[in-house]
């Protein structure tokens, strides 16, 4: 799946949909308009879809949650990665089965080995797939 | 006694609205900490208010993070005492947000992400585990040899208090 940011920041109407999960003023979410990013995780908060996303210049970097209605779905296929599961809080999470581990995203950012090396592999595949869907959507360009 | 050093001797090129610059750097993050610890101090009251008198003790142990925080900041200008006199303006973005609060939600809070220091963060500073978000700064700070910093901080996403804030190396340069 992959995503293009049409907006830096939600309008108040969403924002009152995002209710407690976004803090107006408080919040920033560091997308850029105009961008693609790749969707580690694809996730609801509140109801409301979420994505898990990285920014493409660091390595391993790290994930962080941005609220869908920021982006346009570019590449709707979903990854052959994901898995769905319930979380403790009753929301829905389509993401690696490791990601669903308590404290991943936390042992990610502080640099745990075993967690730093799961993301690499991870985050390998999952750019692999977003190249076969670019080139596939240039051949479809040229043949149309 | 160079007026424009805070420019690198090029004030037409150069600013340094937020006196950040190499050379004057300590005494501009200096007032900005002095700050943030005076805002700490106003918050004592809206901490009373949300956690009880814990939370009383617990201010002076908020400032003592501010401070611990400093002495890594500290240790940022270092390094920043090695860069070209040029004002970093990034950089400058990198301390607003320090300290004006928007910043990524990277896990605990409502992020629906298990944040691991959740419960010491809570013993420490007051509320509760699920108060605490760890947060990063949507800018980075890029050094001169290119090296890319964020700030890190614990948030608390009701009053706002921010405690062992702290500046990551997340690029390197290879």
């Amino acid at each position: 799946m992959i995503v293009k940011c049409i907006a830096e920041l939600p309008t108040r109407d969403q924002a009152k949909r995002l209710g407690e999960h976004y803090r107006a003023g408080k919040q920033a979410f560091g997308v850029v308009p105009g961008t693609e990013y790749i969707v580690f995780a694809l996730k609801t908060l509140g109801g409301e879809p979420w994505v898990e996303i990285t920014d493409s210049d660091l390595n391993p970097g790290y994930l962080w949650g941005v609220p869908l209605c920021l982006f346009e779905i570019v590449n709707p296929r979903l990854s052959a990665l994901w898995e769905a599961r319930l979380a403790k809080n009753g929301e829905l999470q389509l993401s690696p089965p490791s990601f669903g581990r308590d404290y991943y995203h936390d042992d990610l950012i502080e640099g745990v080995d075993e967690v730093v090396a799961d993301f690499r592999r991870v985050r390998q595949e999952l750019e692999k797939e977003a190249d076969l869907h670019r080139r596939a959507a240039s051949l479809r360009a040229v043949l149309s | 006694m160079n007026l424009y050093g805070y420019a690198g001797g090029d004030p037409v090129n150069f600013s340094d609205p937020f006196g950040l610059s190499p050379c004057c750097l300590l005494g501009g993050a200096d007032a900005i900490v002095q700050e943030a610890i005076r805002v700490t101090k106003i918050e004592h009251e809206a901490m009373l208010e949300y956690a009880g008198q814990r939370a009383a003790s617990n201010t002076m142990l908020i400032m003592g993070g501010l401070e611990a925080g400093w002495s890594v900041l500290r240790a940022g200008v270092g390094i920043a005492r090695n860069l070209p006199q040029a004002s970093n303006v990034t950089e400058q973005v990198a301390f607003k947000s320090l300290f004006s609060g928007a910043g990524r939600e990277l896990a605990g809070g409502a992020s629906g992400v298990t944040f691991r220091d959740a419960g010491r963060i809570a013993s420490t500073y007051g509320g509760r585990a699920a108060d605490w978000a760890k947060m990063s700064s949507a800018a980075r700070w890029t050094d001169r040899m290119g090296r890319q910093f964020e700030t890190h901080w614990v948030e608390n996403i009701h009053t706002g208090v921010k405690v062992e804030a702290k500046f990551k190396l997340v690029k390197d340069v290879r």
